[in-house]
């Protein structure tokens, strides 16, 4: 009985020893955990995040004990004012997400202590498999804070049925579009022949103006209040070759995203981030009623001079909201899932989005994209991503307020600086108007 | 009462017995107490727990349902009546027939620049993702497909976040839309499609039904361009002619019946689902809706409904099983009833029985250690005392022991006492003893004395049997030599005489014809020979006889007269 007991006893402990030899894990396929997920991927249409997720709920969620929520589909430049909210936990606020997209400036408003270092959760050569590059733009004080799923840079975007009758008419081509000269000669051309219309509806002007600057071979300097060094006579200049064909209505700020002008035929182009793809309809419908086919064209950022060329990087990530082990490890299961290689692929390839995964990138050079519009916009990405440096947008607290406040001003006061324009006042003029309002912003 | 006398009469040791007793008590308490939790429901099976708890959560989600889109229909109805009227006065005003409206763009943009403002904020006062006016009209009738295009004003919300209160406009003119802040949609279009709008010939034919019956609830369908989905609630647009204006109404989109409709419970993955009724539900044919607690996983494809135990309904779809409640449940008179259902993961409840039973395994096994455990527990407790004190009665010592029990403390008194009077009683008997025993060596003396006086006396009556004997067969000898000397009336004289006897002179004669000699009369009668020679004088004459010895002759032949003889 004694030895029996012993046995016993030894085989008991042979398997807790053998036990805390594997894997702990905090996850339970037989209690699985739901994760909320707010995320920016096809608000207002069809989103591939959303089908992802079923994916991943039905194959690994399944098996590991994982549910994913989306609770809430925004857009990049709202989010982070709804996680404010939802941080803030004032009555009707909504409960704050597990998993939501961010960026940089999204960890600086809801705290980096908040929020869960990827690096807990990934190894180094699993991070290895990733666009260094994109890890660096979400790595804050050595902490992952965002972890990239995917990122977008700007570009143009055409109606190519109308270009092609705009073309024919003008001999303005797509090259003439290579450089900003080329392009607001044809804006100013598009505007007679289309009898008053701006040629282009921009989702986010002053970039390009920061990438003039700094193409033109000038610093960009920023103030302490993390707005513009208006003193700066380079800005100035750059402000004002921008301002010039906005005043006279040959281009415009789009009125919340440029895809929607380009659609209601408001505008022939657009201007906007590359994720805006999944945003254009097949269509073109004038207020008449009467629509062609889009054709969408879409072309690399015109470049300023013959120096080095500049690109906005940008585009969301996913960051985890601190709570539980638990919901931190389950987090991090539906982050690498969702980067895998091919995943990050087909993802990416209809998102728009360039892919964060290493061998994602260098496929999607040979992938068979099966709509033109696709593959002119990752043409386009190609070409920019050799020959333009990306630059990561500013991430100064209140930045953002700074740039909505700006936005909305000229959006204000370009229907009568257009008529005032057409009306023969200087266009000089009506720039510095422009440029005293931008300066007005602190 | 068979169980207690087997207890009775058992040869069970005491202890053995006690826990007996105190079992059967213990199991007629978990008994009594089993029955009274069965009656008041507390062993009720996981299954019909679960029932009772979807079932509630059940009438939650069709109140909620129901109530929600009563009130859409009555506001689409309220909705229809206005637009109505704003529409009569406009078209009045400009002096316009509802027909000229077709190809009207400036007419068309007037109407809808004065119904935005109102649209949103209806859109805003009611529980919706959405609203609508569809005018049966089309600012174009010359393109492709204008039979199918419909001018309109359609504004939407998203359906995740109701605090979000940006508009989009997803159908109308865009500048109407922007002159209001309210931006087109991502995937705006100019206007409406009647063939992609759902449901749009039967809606058509409510125009003929009474106002307040005139709503229709659309299938779910799939919002053009996006992959939201979506159920309307419609009501056609009349005018007081009876003209048919259009239809107007509002969109319950998928993110919002989830949002909207998600459920406080404390089932962690429960899934409810609006869908059509038919056999299998359809789970792609209607809206649903996860918990607040943020679990959510959209039902996909058909689920196969199969009956489970407990009134539940196993529902079975691809890789994923739920068990639930379901009911119809009739939202519109002009819509088939709907299938109403909350499920659970199958998964969960497996779980739960399992559970449930273990823990009612658990619950007995430690009802039951627990029985046996203090049974036995108590019955040593309280038996080891008296066990103690049986053995203490049994030893030597019992006069010095001690008990915790007075009753036995008052035995070992009681036994004390006794143990005193047996002593002093075993004294007396050992005295007793002693003298029974000189009695008895005494008396064995004396006995031995009597029986050598015995046997000489039976030496003694030995020879006097023999000489009794001889003198009989003498007598005989006697009597049978002198019957024929005997004269006849001597002898009848002698028996006459015999009858004359007095008691003291027959016992006397009688003692003769035993043998006796007239010493051993006189002992015997007590009397002194005188008297006896008195007595024998008087018998010989009255027997008529001269001496004794013809006395015994006569006397020996009368008693073989009475014995039979040979006389």
């Amino acid at each position: 009985m004694k030895r029996s007991l012993t046995l016993l006893l030894a085989a008991l402990l042979t398997l807790c020893g053998l036990t805390g030899c594997a894997e702990k894990t905090a996850l339970d396929p037989k209690e699985p955990v739901t994760l909320t997920l707010w995320h920016v991927y096809g608000e207002q249409a069809d989103s591939p995040m959303n089908r992802l997720v079923e994916e991943f709920n039905s194959t690994v969620g399944q098996e590991k004990g994982i549910i994913v929520t989306v609770t809430n589909v925004s857009s990049s430049s709202k989010i982070t004012a709804q996680l404010q909210e939802a941080m803030s936990g004032k009555p009707g606020a909504p409960e704050m997400p597990d998993l939501f997209s961010g960026n940089s400036s999204t960890v600086a408003e809801l705290g980096a202590d908040n929020l869960l270092d990827w690096n807990t959760y990934f190894s180094k050569d699993e991070l290895a498999s990733y666009v260094p590059e994109f890890l660096n733009d979400g790595t804050m004080d050595g902490k992952l804070m965002v972890f990239p799923v995917s990122k977008s840079t700007y570009a143009l975007f055409l109606n190519g049925s109308q270009f092609e009758r705009f073309s024919a008419d003008t001999g303005v081509t797509y090259d003439t579009l290579s450089t900003w000269e080329g392009f607001f000669d044809a804006a100013a051309r598009y505007y007679d022949w289309s009898d008053g219309k701006p040629f282009c509806a921009f989702d986010y002007l002053i970039r390009h103006i920061e990438f003039d600057v700094m193409a033109s071979g000038d610093d960009l300097e920023y103030t302490e209040n993390g707005w513009y060094n208006t003193e700066s006579p380079a800005i100035q200049r750059s402000w004002t070759k921008f301002a010039q064909p906005l005043v006279q209505g040959h281009i415009a700020i789009s009125d919340q995203y440029s895809n929607t002008q380009v659609m209601t035929g408001e505008t022939l182009s657009g201007i906007g981030s590359t994720a805006a793809i999944i945003y254009y309809n097949d269509t073109v419908t004038y207020p008449d009623n009467t629509s062609e086919p889009m054709n969408l064209k879409v072309l690399p950022l015109p470049r300023t001079g013959e120096g080095e060329q500049f690109m906005p990087m940008t585009g969301v990530g996913l960051c985890a909201y601190q709570t539980t082990e638990q919901k931190g490890e389950a987090a991090a299961v539906f982050v690498r899932w969702l980067t895998e290689g091919e995943r990050n692929l087909a993802f990416v390839a209809e998102t728009g989005y360039m892919p964060v995964n290493n061998d994602a990138f260098a496929a999607i050079e040979n992938y068979d994209f099966p709509d033109a519009g696709y593959a002119s916009l990752f043409d386009a990405i190609k070409t920019m991503r050799e020959g333009y440096t990306p630059v990561v947008r500013p991430t100064f607290s209140g930045y953002y307020d700074k740039i909505d406040a700006l936005y909305g001003g000229l959006r204000q006061m370009m229907p009568a600086l257009r008529e005032r324009s057409a009306n023969g006042e200087s266009v000089d003029a009506l720039a510095k108007e422009t440029w005293d309002f931008f300066c007005s912003i602190q | 009462m068979g169980i207690f006398s087997a207890f009775r009469y058992s040869e069970w040791s005491l202890k053995r017995k006690l826990f007996g007793y105190m079992f059967l008590l213990a199991t007629l308490l978990l008994l009594a107490l089993v029955t009274g939790l069965f009656l008041f429901g507390r062993f009720d099976s996981a299954g019909k727990n679960t029932y009772e708890a979807l079932d509630i959560q059940l009438e939650v989600f069709e109140k909620d349902v129901s109530t929600h889109f009563d009130m859409l229909a009555a506001a689409g109805i309220h909705l229809s009546e206005s637009t109505t009227e704003f529409l009569e006065e406009y078209l009045a005003e400009h002096g316009l027939s509802f027909d000229q409206l077709n190809d009207a763009e400036a007419e068309i943009a007037g109407i809808q620049e004065e119904l935005i403002e109102n649209l949103r904020q209806k859109m805003l006062q009611e529980n919706c993702s959405g609203i609508f006016v569809m005018l049966d009209v089309t600012v174009n009738s010359s393109v492709a497909n204008a039979e199918c295009s419909r001018a309109g004003l359609y504004l939407q919300q998203t359906g995740y976040q109701n605090s979000d209160e940006s508009i989009l406009l997803y159908r109308g003119l865009s500048d109407t839309g922007k002159r209001h802040g309210v931006m087109p949609h991502r995937k705006w279009r100019l206007e409406f499609r009647t063939d992609l709008f759902p449901n749009y010939s039967e809606i058509r034919t409510l125009g003929s039904a009474r106002p307040e019956d005139a709503y229709y609830l659309t299938d779910c369908f799939t919002l053009p361009g996006t992959s939201e989905r979506a159920m309307l609630m419609v009501v056609p647009i009349i005018g007081t002619d009876g003209t048919f204006y259009g239809v107007c109404g509002y969109e319950v989109s998928e993110s919002y019946f989830m949002t909207y409709h998600a459920q406080p419970t404390k089932i962690r993955h429960l899934t409810c689902l609006l869908t059509r009724e038919e056999a299998s539900l359809d789970a792609a044919a209607g809206l649903s809706c996860g918990v607040s607690s943020g679990y959510y996983r959209a039902p996909a494809g058909i689920l196969r409904a199969a009956d489970a135990d407990d009134g539940l309904t196993c529902f079975t779809g691809d890789g994923i099983s739920y068990v639930g409640v379901s009911r119809s449940l009739a939202l519109t008179p002009n819509n088939a009833p709907y299938a109403i259902a909350v499920m659970m993961l199958k998964s969960d409840y497996d779980r739960e029985v399992t559970k449930t039973a273990l823990q009612n395994i658990v619950l007995w096994s430690l009802l039951l250690f627990f029985a046996v455990s203090c049974c036995i527990f108590f019955s040593r407790r309280y038996l080891s005392p008296i066990l103690k004190g049986l053995e203490q009665i049994k030893s030597d010592k019992r006069a010095q022991a001690q008990s915790p029990i007075p009753e036995i403390n008052d035995l070992f008194v009681f036994l004390a006492e006794q143990d005193r009077k047996h002593e002093a009683s075993l004294d007396a008997l050992t005295q007793e003893k002693h003298t029974v025993q000189s009695e008895n060596i005494r008396l064995q003396f004396k006995f031995e004395q009597a029986q050598v006086a015995y046997q000489k006396a039976q030496a003694e009556y030995d020879k006097a049997q023999e000489d009794l004997s001889a003198a009989k067969q003498e007598l005989d000898r006697l009597s049978y030599s002198r019957k024929t000397e005997i004269d006849p009336d001597d002898y009848q004289a002698f028996l006459d005489g015999v009858q004359m006897l007095t008691k003291a002179e027959r016992e006397i004669f009688e003692w003769y014809l035993e043998g006796k000699t007239a010493n051993e009369i006189l002992e015997l009668a007590g009397i002194k020979q005188g008297t006896l020679k008195f007595h024998n004088h008087n018998i010989l004459g009255k027997l008529g006889v001269s001496s004794r010895k013809q006395m015994l002759r006569y006397a020996a032949l009368m008693k073989q007269q009475e014995q039979g003889g040979l006389l």
